[in-house]
């Protein structure tokens, strides 16, 4: 009982990281209708600044912090400025292609500048663990959870009660709309991609201090956070955050018990080519959204 | 419509002249970012310094030569990474030192230096294919020194084969001891059912009488062991294998298998995965509160503990394989340290797993052109059947009746055991 | 019968009062026109079989026969992919595992000595029902989500290859045992291992071009590029959009079987890597690149962009940025164009 109570706890903190990159990337995918494949690369770059500015420069942990969502939030809206809005509005395969164009190009340069020296990692500054009834939770696994449900907590606020949100969601309805309102599309989507961004950022702090950094980071996560967001809905944040912690959970638990390893990743997809199976349009309807 | 029939066309000529400067294009160059090929040799004519085997008159007028190309494919990118930079880095070192010592490689009076070509296997077999395939047909050279991963090499293997006695093939790792049936096929390493051998032997000595093992399923050199002879071997030396985990290599996530074989109360886990992998489940196994002791069987780089690992995590972590340079170094062996000197000033960092591989194979080759007197890949062969020591050499490597290489064509390398504590690493003992 | 195929892939015809076949019996294709072609394909084949024979008396560097296959290949993979892509516009992430499947029943049977066109031919039938199998319940879905359920398939795919080392070997793979390909008759004599390679490479090519070109062009064609823009108009015209698509993902799965085998025969050592989702998306960017809808043009964009890197060593490293900036450029400069097919 203790190991499998082990396997559902390492599992969600993999869930934890799933949930947070899934929720960032409905941002653009729910609010924007564009299917941001290079999400992932972002958690990468995020990790690579954790390591180098934390590690390597020893800055202060909190200032490092927020230095680091900042540049991930500018580079977001960047992104969206000098790649996305030449395409603004077009078919999705159009989106598709850029978005996986932007990964292919930004993942590479990483191998060029990264991919023949060591892969590195942050040694995470709160040690140790506690032990409850035979499982051992460590700080560091315990801090992954506790800030990727404040980290989606202070979003959902954000989206809620601040102007900038509700600018967001009124856009992501109808940005005809929002635009005779008043309010200027061009800044939703630039503050969308940057919030997006960052969030991505924040996985990628996380994961800085678990696994080691190299080029590739983030590619799996992005994959199943796709996965994640056909079956739990794209708008649906408690959806999305539920089928995140579950999905890290079966894939621990699995590898934990079958004999296989790659079984693990394998349910991600098994369970998605099920439930499309049953509802092509995604588990959750999306009321206000096109089929 | 006609306006667009003609840009195909046009199109298409320009894509066939593309393909027609394809195959016109033979000067190789290097293709790495981090190229470094040698440095020109000095072009004043030298006194002739006798070295090994060859017989060269003092006399005579030295003149200097085009370049020896060879070839190296190694690890540069990729899972594989953390094993293939510092013996790339080893081998760039030794062909600089040749080159800046001695000028190069002497073939009668003409003085030929060395130019290390470099192609990066990405640690996949499919593009070390690709690239012996550039090495071998675009850019001509027939000698190479590398290979680091035994995947990459059993991809590159039948194509040796075919080659004959029409290329020379140095490992530098790829422990998979079938690799050396290729008759143009040598290792300056040891195959992993000797370090298996070893490892088993210090393990006895430790008073272990159980384990776990973890295997990489993409290691080549260790998947057949593990299947045939491994579990026999340590049940004949009183060693229970309580379960073989498996992983991939690159798998950032290893917490599962902890998880799993935690609890079974095992004298020590035995890890033979790469160097990045060893780290990564220590770093998980610490993490989870288990502080079993654990045997690699590659070293770990020191230049990734404190970093990729705590150093408090790397506490009873045990290496019982072949030498490194730092344990040269504390068994007393010359040249040893002058050679980690240079490795720091040429990079800046200590050297890592493998480094004394990629210097010794590049000087065994040397050594064998020059005994050889010729550059032909058919002389160099004969000459590697029992090559005689060279300068330079540093690894006390046994000979084997006086040849370097024994007749199964592997280098009889050196072992030696150490301890990691705090991150601290103790040097145990060496053996020939 | 034809009730329970509407209801499993979720297309139903609709009944109007104009010109609509009832519910039940379907329109046949063979009642459309036949596009007629503009300009002539066999000006281009005889430059392409120029070339390919011509080669070995231009230069003497070994490395073009290479050259030749690694671009005769690709323009393979690029063709298959033009029938679906170029059709309905969908993407299918899953050829890299069905060329994989090819790959290896050349590694298994190939060392059993069975004939090599009968591996050939079988590596194609199995591509192509394999593709169908799970293409099937795939119908279902449309546009971005069918595009990912492809990838999971891949990906699915992909474990299953490192798993199952009986068949595959696993992670470290499988040699492929030589073929002997002496009755295809060579000019010149430099390295016939290869350039007999070659020649079977490009003849392939061809007919695969003329093949997928015809195709296109065909009613069939006609009616699939119309799935790609409206399908509910199209099944309202009583076409059953299910079977086109079907069909056409089938056929890319042909195309990926016998590439396999080319592949297996070519590099002599089969190992998981290359069947992965990056080759499926790097075969896309050719067709993109080449025109959606252009065969040849798939053809001239894959052969370019893979001598490209070969031709500029220093481009090597660089390979993939090249690549993935040529798609950006291509795709934000035609964006109009490469609509289609994937609205969602």
């Amino acid at each position: 009982m203790t190991q499998l109570s082990q396997f559902i706890i390492n599992g969600l903190v993999v869930g934890g990281i799933y949930a947070l990159v899934a929720v960032g990337l409905s941002l653009v995918y729910g609010g924007l209708r564009i299917p941001n494949f290079a999400h992932g690369v972002w958690v990468m770059v995020a990790a690579y600044l954790t390591v180098t500015v934390i590690g390597q420069w020893q800055i202060n942990l909190w200032l490092a912090i927020l230095i680091i969502l900042g540049i991930m939030g500018v580079v977001g809206a960047v992104q969206e400025l000098a790649w996305f809005r030449i395409i603004r509005g077009k078919s999705t395969l159009v989106l598709i292609l850029a978005a996986f164009a932007l990964s292919l190009v930004v993942e590479n340069i990483y191998v060029l500048r990264f991919g023949g020296k060591f892969s590195r990692s942050f040694d995470f500054p709160i040690k140790g663990g506690f032990t409850v009834g035979g499982v051992v939770i460590s700080y560091q696994r315990l801090t992954v959870v506790l800030v990727t449900v404040a980290s989606i907590a202070v979003l959902s606020v954000f989206m809620s009660r601040t102007r900038m949100g509700r600018a967001i969601r009124a856009v992501a309805e109808n940005a005809d709309a929002a635009a005779v309102t008043g309010i200027s599309v061009s800044r939703v989507y630039l503050w969308v991609f940057g919030v997006s961004t960052a969030m991505a950022g924040i996985a990628g702090l996380l994961l800085a201090g678990m696994y080691p950094v190299q080029p590739f980071l983030g590619a799996n996560e992005i994959l199943k956070a796709f996965c994640i967001i056909i079956v739990a809905g794209k708008n649906n944040v408690s959806g999305l955050v539920a089928v995140a912690f579950g999905l890290g959970v079966a894939e621990s638990v699995a590898m934990g018990y079958l004999p296989w390893t790659s079984v693990g990743e394998a349910i991600a997809f098994a369970g998605l080519a099920v439930a499309l199976y049953i509802r092509p349009q995604g588990l959750v309807a999306d009321p206000g959204a096109p089929a | 419509m006609r306006k667009w029939g003609w840009l195909r066309f046009a199109a298409l000529v320009a894509a066939l002249v593309l393909v027609l400067v394809a195959c016109g294009d033979d000067d190789g160059e290097s293709t790495t970012t981090q190229a470094s090929t040698t440095t020109a040799a000095t072009t004043t004519t030298q006194a002739a310094t006798t070295t090994t085997g060859a017989e060269t008159t003092t006399t005579a007028e030295i003149v200097v030569g085009d370049p020896i190309k060879i070839g190296m494919i190694m690890s540069l990118t990729g899972t594989a990474a953390g094993a293939g930079v510092p013996l790339a880095n080893a081998e760039r070192l030794a062909v600089k030192i040749i080159n800046e010592t001695r000028g190069g490689v002497l073939i009668g009076n003409t003085l030929h230096p060395l130019e290390l070509v470099e192609y990066d296997d990405t640690g996949t077999a499919e593009a070390g294919i690709a690239a012996a395939t550039r090495m071998i047909e675009q850019d001509g050279i027939r000698l190479h020194v590398g290979l680091v991963a035994s995947s990459v090499a059993t991809g590159v293997q039948p194509y040796a084969e075919r080659l004959g006695n029409d290329f020379v093939n140095i490992l530098t790792g790829a422990s998979l001891y079938s690799l050396t049936d290729t008759p143009n096929t040598y290792r300056m390493a040891a195959t992993s059912k000797l370090v298996a051998e070893r490892e088993i032997e210090f393990a006895v000595a430790q008073g272990w009488t159980s384990a776990v093992g973890i295997l990489d399923t993409t290691n080549a050199a260790w998947v057949s062991l593990f299947d045939d002879d491994i579990p026999g071997w340590l049940a004949d030396a009183g060693i229970d294998l309580h379960s073989v985990e498996t992983m991939e290599r690159g798998q950032a996530d290893v917490t599962a298998i902890i998880t799993k074989v935690k609890d079974s109360g095992v004298d020590f886990v035995w890890h033979t995965g790469f160097p990045d992998d060893e780290l990564l489940f220590i770093r998980q196994a610490r993490e989870l509160g288990w502080n079993v002791p654990v045997l690699l069987v590659s070293q770990a780089a020191v230049a990734q503990v404190g970093d990729l690992v705590p150093a408090e995590a790397m506490t009873d972590v045990y290496q019982a394989s072949w030498a490194m340079i730092q344990d040269l170094i504390t068994a007393g062996i010359a040249g040893a340290q002058e050679l980690l000197d240079a490795y720091v000033a040429e990079y800046g960092e200590e050297p890592g797993f493998l480094t004394m591989q990629g210097y010794e194979a590049i000087l065994s080759l040397a050594a064998a052109i020059e005994q050889a007197q010729s550059a032909e890949p058919a002389d160099v062969l004969a000459a590697l059947q029992c090559l005689a020591p060279y300068e330079g050499m540093i690894w006390p490597v046994t000979l084997a009746d006086g040849c370097v290489y024994a007749p199964d064509r592997n280098a009889l390398v050196p072992f030696a055991t150490s301890r990691w504590d705090n991150g601290v690493l103790t040097f145990l003992g060496l053996q020939g | 019968m034809s009730k329970i195929w509407d209801a499993l892939t979720g297309v139903r015809a609709e009944t109007r009062t104009i010109e609509v076949a009832p519910i039940g019996s379907p329109r046949s294709s063979a009642e459309l026109p036949r596009l007629k072609r503009r300009h002539p394909d066999w000006p281009y084949m005889l430059l392409v079989v120029a070339v390919v024979v011509l080669l070995p008396f231009i230069t003497d560097n070994e490395y073009y026969a290479t050259v030749l296959i690694l671009c005769g290949l690709w323009s393979f993979h690029a063709v298959g992919q033009t029938v679906l892509l170029g059709g309905s516009g969908e993407l299918n992430l899953a050829y890299g595992a069905v060329f994989g499947v090819g790959a290896y029943m050349a590694a298994n049977l190939l060392g059993f000595d069975w004939p090599f066109g009968l591996v050939l031919i079988l590596a194609g039938l199995a591509g192509g029902l394999i593709t169908a199998a799970f293409g099937f319940p795939l119908l279902k879905t449309r546009g971005l989500f069918y595009a990912v359920m492809t990838m999971a398939v891949g990906l699915l795919a992909a474990k299953i290859f490192i798993e199952w080392t009986a068949v595959t070997g696993g992670s470290v793979g499988l040699p492929v045992p030589m073929v002997d390909l002496s009755f295809i008759p060579l000019l010149g004599d430099v390295n016939p291992g290869r350039l007999s390679i070659a020649y079977l490479v490009w003849a392939l090519v061809l007919l695969g071009l003329v093949f997928a070109q015809r195709l296109l062009a065909s009613p069939f064609g006609l009616i699939l590029r119309g799935i790609g823009g409206d399908e509910p108009l199209v099944a309202a015209l009583g076409y059953r959009a299910g079977h086109y698509r079907l069909l056409a993902l089938s056929l890319t799965g042909v195309y990926a079987g016998i590439a396999g085998v080319l592949f297996a025969v070519n590099i002599g050592y089969v190992t998981n890597g290359p069947f992965s989702f990056w080759t499926a998306f790097t075969v896309i960017i050719m067709v993109i690149v080449g025109g959606r809808e252009s065969v040849w043009g798939s053809v001239i964009a894959a052969s370019f962009l893979t001598a490209l890197p070969e031709v500029l060593r220093s481009v090597q490293s660089y390979r993939m940025i090249v690549y993935a900036m040529v798609l950006y450029i291509v795709v934000v400069i035609r964006a109009n164009k490469v609509a289609g097919g994937i609205e969602h």
